[in-house]
């Protein structure tokens, strides 16, 4: 594990500015949440440097992060636990960690966390509902 | 209720969009791709359950998300495992948990969805000694 500053510099170590990405053609409601995800794919990447996830090696862990929701508005939303796994997954492999610690150290990260909370924290609009009716 | 969607351009029509136009710059071109699959996984789940909003703080409410069989580095033998239900914790968040096991069914085991979710999942991380 590599504890890393920020996402910030995680994008500087690739010669790219965190705050130019833009994704275009995507629904707006969406739009933040697939920047944050992509944010959190980079830091994993940075974080877990010398890890590649074998999915056929069950000798090697994998762990990945579950949050406390909170809110529909994101109030409470928390780190919660980790689980390790060894072939099966519900994150995909940019966001399992290698260790216990790396999966802890991302979880109680505070950018780390925001980011998480940006992605998963989702209120479906009710007129969207509506509108399929 | 489900609403049965049958395409990823189907979902994105019904709000004006094509979802062959989605552009990501300014991100590792190793994320492009999966990004691009997310933002259509956010879209066609939205439309095949619209009145669903999962309710974290209601206990009684049951949230579904899919695990997959990970399988080779490549993606080969990638596939739907089983599904996990939640009351108020969740490792994929409110965009992707499901009202329903068959609405959770529908998606995974559609062609053109299930890809979403392994272009999504399926990565080989470079490894890079000098990080």
């Amino acid at each position: 594990m590599k504890k890393i500053p920020s996402i910030r510099e995680a994008f500087e170590k690739e010669g790219l500015d965190i705050d130019k990405i833009e994704i275009t053609g995507c629904p707006e409601r969406h739009v933040e949440a697939a920047k944050a995800i992509i944010k959190m794919w980079v830091g994993y990447d940075h974080v877990n440097p010398g890890f590649n996830p074998d999915w056929k090696d069950y000798s090697q862990y994998k762990y990945q992060n579950y949050y406390t929701m909170g809110s529909s508005s994101g109030v409470g939303f928390s780190f919660s636990d980790f689980d390790n796994w060894f072939s099966y997954s519900h994150v995909g492999s940019r966001l399992v960690a290698e260790s216990r610690a790396a999966s802890e150290y991302i979880g109680e990260h505070p950018e780390f966390l925001e980011l998480a909370k940006t992605v998963m924290v989702y209120q479906r609009p009710s007129e969207f509902g509506k509108e399929k009716e | 209720m489900l609403v049965e969607i049958q395409s990823v351009q189907e979902a994105f029509e019904k709000e004006g969009l094509d979802a062959g136009k989605v552009t990501v710059t300014g991100i590792p071109e190793r994320h492009v791709n999966a990004v691009i699959a997310a933002a259509k996984l956010f879209v066609v789940i939205d439309h095949i359950q619209p009145k669903f909003n999962p309710d974290f703080e209601n206990g009684n409410q049951w949230k579904y998300q899919p695990w997959f069989r990970m399988s080779s580095s490549s993606g080969v033998g990638f596939s739907y495992s089983d599904c996990d239900s939640w009351a108020s914790c969740s490792g994929v968040g409110s965009r992707l948990v499901y009202q329903d096991r068959p609405t959770m069914k529908y998606v995974t085991d559609h062609p053109e969805f299930g890809e979403l979710y392994k272009t999504l999942m399926v990565y080989n991380r470079e490894i890079k000694q000098d990080k």
